[in-house]
């Protein structure tokens, strides 16, 4: 082979980090690379030599090795020796290779002197790893030595002319409506699965179908083969968090026990009986085993669970209503109103212009929409949810998270950034009241003597007059020193403000004096009545 | 020693429902006058880490909280203070004590006439004191002060959020089953059992209700519930904020705040290429979210004393409300709201950290 095919193939499966690349921006030259997709993968995977696979890796994976799916051995999987035996590695068979992998032949992997390796540019090669293609990586190495002396600044710009454009426009149009017209099945449980692991129903299915990008993409958390009986209800069990009177039943799904059983909590034997609600015994012991053989679920004996939480017991229908209900306290007992006023005066008091905080305020509701957007088009697979994918690595992102917190993450993320986004743009149209000149409605003013709680105690009921009534008195010397049109009183409200940020911030709460010498201060603002105290 | 305490409780047990007639005319008064008596209020106290920096800092002496044993006269005679001493620290004033005297009768005379003659006798007077002081039953030593009794473990209850192999208890204050019967829960002692995970007896609870009221709370009978039974409902305090720290732990390892981040800038400059324009905007939402998750930090809402709170000031009209939400989840909504505001902080953290690649990048080019 040539020397020019020789750096394609290699980036092409040999980096871990251009696989990522591959997701985040497909490549413009897929057509060239579908076209090998007739080459037989077998014959070519078996003169693979073992040591070639552990050869270092051209570019670093930037990312951090203990997070979970994120840490996947690229060497565990192309190895020869470790793909034969089934089970390594997976809590199911491997799965086979891709079928648009594309294996060069043994003398290709010989290294050469003449090679060009470019220069140790830690910045460089991160936007690289992020950024371009495995075959964009080749062509500009050439470049990045030139980049280095300024002599040669004229003759980089004119060369580096279609990368701006690309940089400045990460994704196109056109990608951006291939992306939007991602076909999902509703009809087979599991689909991003499904393009990964193919299945022996649907074998006879076309490669065509299979998405480019996931073709060369493996990850852990779908190691587990799909199958038709994903709905069926394996056994209904009590919940974990019922009141008195109120009794709950939750059903536990095939699929759920299979995604328990897989990455990344792995659940034995041992916990399954937790999951299901049963001791030890004979007959539960049966009764498990006979699920997990009748539905051919996998599992090692000496397996043990990785990641423990709170959610770990939870089933995900019951995490699902936990969620629900915790959305329904937050719609209900959550101060919307209150809380963005408040948001609304600390923005002022820090020094910003009106125009400035309404623009804050404006950007913080454009970037908390487009986070709620990614979340409510897509649907990580639970036991009574419809499946939404979008086609790209953010569903595995969010997959990932509703696995390990057993469905309670994604509807409470959702719920929480809702709330967001409603004290955001409450401010918003506080901040636009302000600007045309109306009023705030005060808040609801406390009826003195009455107490917040009904157990409140004294003390701190004490604390909280207090506390009140030195706000109340900043507020009377603030509009009083604003009265003044001098300049030289300007700068004293400026002192006053940086006094009382100081004194408030790092000096503790004045000491609580007695009624009786609380009584012999000179009554600026009413007091509240001395019934409050009972001394 | 724990003979003779439950010997003074027989007694006073006896002494009570022998005299039906006199304690309806005391309960009389007391409902007839504007200011309850100290004791009664001292149901109501927080938790013991929120009191002994106000209670240290008040400028007389701790024993003198107590409450008054029989009038003020038999007390500061007892106690050897003068009277003017008594009335500044009490606020008491000398028509009072004439109306209590007045309206005591011949029944308080009786009652007091012999006590006073043995004011020697140490033994005595923890009698007298211990009937006096009726709600507050000490098993344990005298000098407790009833303060401390708020931050006390009442018991520890298994968790519902474990699994087989990791057993975890978690401690129930006296302070939580406060809350937990006060609003705006309001938690009957069916509902409460519940909680403490306790079977039902067949007295109606009265042993629940016994033991509570040895700690000085009263728990309402009848099928009262204000507010409705959520999942949440069964959790104690201390294992909500457990289960809300594991959320901040999640979503802190295994959020994928990162590619979500670059992935938001990158749809984002595809609609519009402004690099400079975008970074802006995200240092902005910054600071917004930044300001969002202080104030929601300086919740200082009662909870469990196992859980270090940030005691940054904040408004009390704003604490007023937060405190209905914390006070319903018990701890966990607050924490898992930062935990996501967390989470989106680093996702704008991240976006602009990849602009500043970009700009970097087309700078140098």
């Amino acid at each position: 082979m040539s020397y020019s095919d020789y750096p394609s193939d290699i980036a092409d499966y040999s980096s871990f980090d251009n696989m990522m690349a591959d997701i985040c921006n497909p490549s413009s030259s897929s057509s060239s690379n579908r076209k090998r997709q007739a080459d037989p993968a077998p014959d070519n995977f078996a003169k693979i030599p073992a040591g070639m696979a552990t050869q270092p890796l051209y570019f670093p994976i930037h990312y951090p090795v203990n997070s979970g799916w994120q840490s996947f051995d690229v060497n565990q999987v192309y190895n020869n020796h470790n793909m034969n035996q089934p089970g390594f590695g997976w809590v199911a068979l491997p799965p086979p290779m891709p079928h648009n992998l594309q294996i060069p032949d043994q003398n290709s992997y010989k290294p050469r002197s003449g090679l060009p390796v470019p220069p140790p540019m830690a910045e460089f090669q991160d936007v690289n790893g992020i950024q371009q293609n495995p075959n964009e990586i080749f062509k500009n190495a050439p470049i990045t030595s030139a980049m280095c002396t300024p002599e040669s600044d004229i003759s980089t710009s004119t060369n580096l002319t279609p990368d701006q454009d690309s940089a400045q426009l990460p994704l196109t149009e056109q990608e951006l409506n291939e992306e939007k017209n991602f076909v999902v099945n509703i009809e087979s449980p599991g689909k991003l699965a499904h393009y990964f692991l193919p299945n022996v129903e649907s074998e006879q299915e076309p490669n065509e179908h299979i998405p480019y990008p996931y073709a060369k993409s493996l990850f852990p958390t779908f190691g587990v083969p799909v199958s038709s009986d994903g709905n069926v209800v394996a056994e209904v069990v009590d919940g974990r968090l019922p009141a008195v009177g109120t009794r709950s039943k939750y059903d536990i799904t095939v699929d759920e026990i299979r995604r328990r059983c897989g990455a990344p909590e792995h659940m034995n034997q041992s916990a399954l009986y937790c999951f299901f609600r049963k001791s030890k015994k004979r007959e539960a012991i049966n009764r498990v085993k006979q699920v997990l053989t009748v539905h051919n679920i996998p599992m090692r004996t000496m397996q043990r669970q990785r990641k423990v939480t709170c959610f770990s017991p939870f089933l995900e229908e019951e995490a699902t209503a936990l969620a629900r209900d915790l959305d329904s306290i937050s719609e209900e007992f959550l101060p919307i109103n209150i809380i963005a006023q408040e948001m609304l005066e600390k923005l002022m008091s820090s020094g910003n212009n009106l125009d400035v905080c309404h623009r804050m305020l404006k950007n913080t509701t454009a970037t908390i929409t487009r986070v709620i957007k990614t979340l409510e088009v897509r649907q990580p697979k639970i036991t009574g949810q419809e499946e939404k994918l979008k086609g790209n690595n953010l569903d595995l992102s969010y997959h990932n998270f509703s696995l390990i917190t057993h469905g309670f993450g994604h509807p409470n993320s959702l719920s929480h950034y809702r709330s967001y986004l409603s004290i955001v743009e409450r401010a918003v149209l506080l901040c636009e009241k302000i600007q045309n000149g109306q009023s705030l409605l005060s808040n609801e003013d406390v009826i003195p003597g009455q107490k917040p709680f009904e157990r409140m105690s004294n003390e701190y009921f004490v604390e909280w007059q207090m506390n009140l009534y030195k706000k109340k008195l900043a507020k009377q010397m603030e509009e009083v020193e604003e009265n003044k049109s001098q300049r030289g009183e300007h700068q004293q409200i400026h002192q006053h403000q940086l006094y009382q940020q100081h004194h408030t911030n790092t000096h503790p709460p004045m000491p609580l004096m007695p009624p009786s010498q609380m009584n012999l201060c000179p009554p600026i603002t009413p007091i509240p009545p001395q019934n409050v105290y009972y001394y | 020693m724990f003979n003779r305490k439950l010997m003074e409780c027989s007694d006073d047990e006896f002494v009570r429902g022998s005299q039906c007639d006199e304690e309806d005319e005391e309960e009389q008064q007391r409902q007839s006058s504007q200011r309850p008596p100290f004791y009664e209020n001292m149901r109501t106290f927080a938790p013991s880490h929120m009191h002994i920096s106000c209670h240290y800092d008040i400028p007389y002496p701790p024993h003198l909280i107590q409450p008054p044993v029989c009038g003020v006269s038999t007390f500061t005679y007892a106690r050897e203070f003068p009277v003017s001493n008594s009335q500044q620290f009490f606020n008491v004033t000398p028509p009072q004590q004439q109306q209590q005297q007045g309206t005591g009768g011949s029944g308080e005379e009786d009652y007091c006439i012999p006590k006073s003659e043995d004011r020697d006798h140490s033994s005595n007077y923890s009698q007298v004191a211990t009937k006096q002081d009726r709600p507050f039953v000490f098993f344990a030593s005298d000098c407790q002060s009833p303060l401390e009794i708020v931050g006390e473990v009442y018991c520890t209850v298994p968790g519902r959020t474990s699994l087989l192999s990791s057993t975890t208890k978690y401690r129930v204050t006296v302070a939580e089953i406060q809350r937990r019967i006060s609003p705006p829960e309001c938690l009957n002692a069916s509902l409460l059992g519940g909680i403490l995970r306790k079977a039902k007896s067949k007295d109606g609870g009265k042993t629940l209700r016994d033991s509570l009221k040895k700690l000085g709370l009263t728990l309402p009978a009848g099928r009262r519930k204000q507010a409705n039974v959520t999942a949440w409902t069964a959790l104690v305090e201390e294992e909500a904020i457990h289960m809300a720290k594991e959320f901040a732990l999640v979503c802190e390892k295994e959020f994928h705040s990162r590619e979500i981040g670059i992935y938001l800038t990158k749809t984002s400059l595809a609609i519009d290429p402004d690099v400079v324009k975008r970074r802006t905007a995200l240092e902005m939402s910054r600071k917004v979210v930044g300001e969002l998750a202080e104030l929601l930090s300086c919740d200082r809402t009662p909870l469990t004393p196992y859980f270090p709170r940030n005691m940054l000031p904040i408004d009390p009209s704003v604490q007023q409300h937060l405190s209905h939400f914390t006070l319903m989840t018990h701890g966990f909504g607050n924490v898992a709201m930062s935990a996501v505001l967390e989470s989106v902080k680093l996702m704008i953290d991240e976006s602009i950290k990849y602009i500043d690649r970009c700009c970097s990048q087309n700078v140098w080019r």
